[in-house]
């Protein structure tokens, strides 16, 4: 079995007969179709899946059990948030106060946002690189494991301290996500809940900063041979991209928060009008944190979509250079944009800003024309992950669409901080990343569970979160329209608006009922058995080149890598027109990958004192030897 | 008087607005119109059907420029818009025939006429109410003393925030349309515990009846403070 006896000579000579007989142009009986499982069994000593034991979650530096480690946090803190809307929306179905003050209504406002942004979003976008970055480019683990290792736990506990504001005394902190000051300052908000959040954020963010060092180099560095940059998945380029984003925006969120806590706390004026400090400061600085952050949350959804609109039209990505450009425009030009959060302040250079933030519809059109181009011609079928990556596409347009009367300043003196904005980012964070997150969870379920959710389950989830979230958000833009502002804990019974909050409120709690059919999925598949094979889904990329779930290091096994497909043209080998890689020239591909496997580590003493004492007779065997010894090496290291 | 849904254009630059914002939503719908259908044929046309692989196409370069370009054209022609009433509303020249200082507070306007003196302030029980003469151009000065509001009044389809210790400045020509809008005019930033009722009233009359409104006011000034 491949690398099953990892570790000993045999093992790794193995590797190279696990190669099917090389046939001359004649497929296998069937269909054509080469199976993967046979390649990629996990030998009987490896450890296969995530932790057993709480020990082994606490030390764990496994990429895949932090990475799931993530995504389980990660959707906890969505289900608070959404918790926290549900309240609100409870609060808002009918003009007047219903059960909650002014006081708690605010703190659930600024709670909900900051867990929604930076407790569930970003943090989901950093399980998908932890699990996924490592396996789409063919490497063991990424760079550095500890210090991942150390990034979820600053992310948790910065997730914690961000709750734990309930209990302080006075309260959450109630001045909005975006914390402007003078109200979160000395005198706005005295209270301790405020700086609860602030270091909060600051945790959270700390940690986000590190996965991004920690994702920056996995890629830079770690690429199996033959995965050149343009043959990555967007999945991994987005991430790898929205990393630099984090190490731009995040070091200036943290600094910014941080001298508003010593404005708090240590006396000093940096956003205090009155002792010549300055408001519009802040807004800048978050701000220049803020609008990368959008993409920051956006991009790893945008990368998850294009991984699974080509598995389900069974086509390669449509102009995936034009995709990977589209991408390296958005975050240059996400630097850019900031100050249309600001157009109202009458202090800034409106036709700058309007121009930037107009012209990242463009990159952002090409990605939808892209994704369009790639079902074009295909032959779609409709799992639930093809459904959710159909919603996000849906919900990403009719967001994008008000995105750019936004970016006007003339629309937005109308529209800004009213629900047309709410309605806005929901849309494009709230919608997109949610249909993007469960596409990605069906997706990517059977390769951490070794299982498949529910398909009739998942329709019923994908119906009912579709009609749900149009339902609740659509009607905020004709309330915003309307004059509605947005974090009001009440409003005037004039015309339709009481009419509206109550379709939105109605939608909110279908979006509840979705939640738990989800949940119900989730319960009923863990309690059946392992039914699934490495590549359940006939897959791309390299993830689906390994067990389900994974073993410790990942691979025992490569396909020969030639394009951003290894899986899909190993699968379809024999079918002529698969990447103009027809089966002659995948083996002559495989032995020139073979041959250019060099171990990123040098390898251990005991190894050169073998391959001194005992030189290689066949020297086929010595790159394989080569990418085993690579394998383990990063594997134990102590 | 009961409002469904927005209230009319007040000002000459709400018009210009208005005008605008139905020139996004054309081209907005448009676009949205094209991706749906693009997104129901695909799904309709290309379900599969069968287990051969389709043609395997990675790129036709005259479409990926296509859908480069037209989204670019789109987007200046926006701007241009966008350029150009921008400008427009955001003038502020001397010509202003009435001067409002606009003072926000936690949690309530102050709204002065510094030509005749007559000051407004909003109580609890009391909204404030902006009292405005139609046909007249209107500069409003707005400062806060606390923390940051945003003045908003829908019909004016425009809102600028006020910052404390900072003066700023709009203008607005005010149109024909005359009435009560009770209950309109709101802080739009988030400015703490009772920001929710931090609202307002305005009312647009005639000149006559402007005119009276503000000897009406200085007398009862000058009845409270003998």
């Amino acid at each position: 079995m491949g690398g099953g006896a990892a570790g000993s000579d045999g093992g790794r000579r193995a590797v190279t007969t696990l190669d099917p007989p090389r046939p001359a142009g004649e497929p296998p009986p069937g269909d054509g179709i080469i199976d993967i499982d046979p390649f990629v069994q996990p030998g009987p000593h490896e450890h296969v899946g995530l932790p057993r034991t709480f020990l082994g979650w606490l030390t764990t530096t496994d990429h895949k059990a932090i990475g799931v480690a993530y995504a389980v946090t990660a959707i906890t803190f969505l289900l608070i948030g959404g918790l926290l809307a549900g309240i609100m929306r409870l609060e808002l179905a009918e003009p007047g106060m219903q059960f909650l003050d002014e006081q708690t209504y605010n703190s659930l406002f600024t709670i909900h946002g900051s867990v929604m942004v930076f407790l569930f979003a970003v943090p989901f976008g950093f399980a998908l690189a932890n699990y996924l970055v490592p396996l789409q480019i063919g490497a063991p683990d990424l760079a550095f494991p500890r210090l991942n290792a150390l990034s979820y736990w600053l992310y948790l506990f910065g997730g914690l301290t961000m709750l734990a504001g309930f209990l302080a005394d006075g309260g959450a902190a109630a001045f909005g996500w975006t914390a402007y000051p003078p109200l979160s300052g000395p005198t706005g908000s005295p209270g301790l809940g405020g700086d609860f959040w602030i270091m909060s954020v600051i945790l959270t963010g700390t940690s986000g900063t590190l996965s991004a060092v920690n994702v920056i180099t996995t890629v830079t560095m770690m690429r199996a041979p033959g995965m050149t940059m343009f043959r990555m998945p967007i999945l991994t380029w987005n991430l790898y991209l929205t990393s630099f984003m984090v190490l731009v925006a995040f070091p200036v969120l943290t600094g910014a928060l941080m001298m508003l806590e010593a404005d708090r706390r240590f006396g000093t004026h940096f956003f205090e009008t009155m002792e010549g400090g300055s408001p519009i400061l802040y807004q800048h600085l978050f701000w220049f944190f803020g609008h990368p952050e959008v993409y920051i949350v956006a991009l790893p959804f945008f990368g998850v979509v294009t991984e699974i609109f080509p598995v389900f039209a069974r086509k390669p990505v449509f102009g995936y250079k034009g995709l990977v450009l589209a991408t390296l425009a958005i975050a240059a030009l996400s630097t850019s944009v900031w100050a249309h959060h600001m157009f109202t302040t009458g202090q800034i250079v409106l036709s700058f800003f309007a121009a930037t933030s107009l012209l990242i519809a463009v990159p952002t059109g090409v990605k939808v024309f892209t994704w369009l181009g790639t079902m074009w011609g295909g032959q779609l079928s409709f799992a639930p992950p093809m459904l959710f990556a159909l919603g996000f596409l849906v919900t990403f347009v009719a967001g994008g669409i008000t995105g750019i009367m936004l970016a006007s300043p003339t629309l937005d003196f109308h529209l800004h901080d009213t629900y047309f904005v709410v309605a806005h980012f929901h849309y494009v964070m709230g919608g997109t990343v949610v249909f993007a997150l469960f596409a990605a969870i069906y997706f990517w379920w059977p390769k951490v569970t070794g299982r498949k959710l529910g398909a009739r389950l998942g329709q019923w989830h994908f119906g009912l979160t579709f009609v749900g979230f149009n339902l609740t958000f659509f009607v905020m833009h004709l309330l915003g329209r309307d004059g509605m502002p947005r974090r009001v804990a009440d409003y005037p019974d004039v015309g339709n608006v009481a009419v509206l909050n109550r379709i939105a409120t109605i939608g909110a709690a279908v979006l509840f009922v979705s939640v738990i059919v989800f949940g119900v999925n989730v319960v009923r598949t863990l309690r059946g058995p392992r039914t699934e094979g490495a590549d359940p889904w006939g897959g791309n990329s390299l993830e689906w080149a390994t067990s389900s779930p994974p073993a410790a290091h990942n691979f025992s096994w490569l396909p020969p890598i030639r394009s951003e497909r290894p899986v899909f043209d190993f699968r379809w080998m024999h079918h002529p027109d698969v990447s103009a890689i027809g089966v002659d020239q995948a083996w002559r591909a495989r032995a020139d990958h073979d041959a250019r496997w060099v171990p990123l580590h040098p390898r251990s003493e005991d190894d050169e004192l073998q391959a001194e004492t005992q030189p290689d007779a066949e020297t086929g065997a010595v790159p394989a030897d080569g990418e085993d010894a690579t394998n383990r090496e990063r594997g134990d290291e102590p | 008087m009961s409002r469904i849904g927005l209230d009319p254009p007040l000002t000459e630059q709400a018009e210009d607005v208005d005008r605008v914002w139905n020139g996004f939503l054309v081209a907005g719908l448009a676009v949205g119109a094209l991706v749906a259908v693009l997104v129901v044929w695909v799904i309709v046309r290309y379900r599969r059907r069968s287990s051969e692989l389709p043609p395997q196409r990675r790129e036709l370069i005259p479409v990926e420029v296509t859908y480069t370009l037209v989204p670019l054209l789109i987007v200046a022609a926006l701007f241009g818009v966008t350029f150009v009433s921008t400008e427009a509303i955001d003038e502020v020249d001397d010509a202003a025939d009435l001067t409002v200082q606009v003072t926000g507070f936690q949690w309530q306007w102050q709204f002065d006429y510094p030509g005749s003196g007559i000051s407004v302030l909003g109580t609890e029980t009391r909204r404030p109410e902006l009292v405005l003469p139609a046909g007249a151009t209107v500069r409003f000065d707005l400062t806060s003393i606390d923390v940051i509001h945003s003045f908003w009044i829908p019909g004016f389809r425009y809102k600028r925030d006020v910052f404390p210790g900072q003066m700023q400045t709009f203008q607005v020509d005010v149109g024909d349309v005359t009435g009560e809008f009770p209950d309109t005019g709101v802080c739009a930033e988030f400015c703490g515990l009772d920001h929710t009722s931090m609202r307002f009233d305005v009312r647009i009359v005639t000149p006559e009846e402007f005119a009276a409104w503000e000897a009406e006011q200085q007398a009862a000034m000058e009845d409270a403070a003998p």
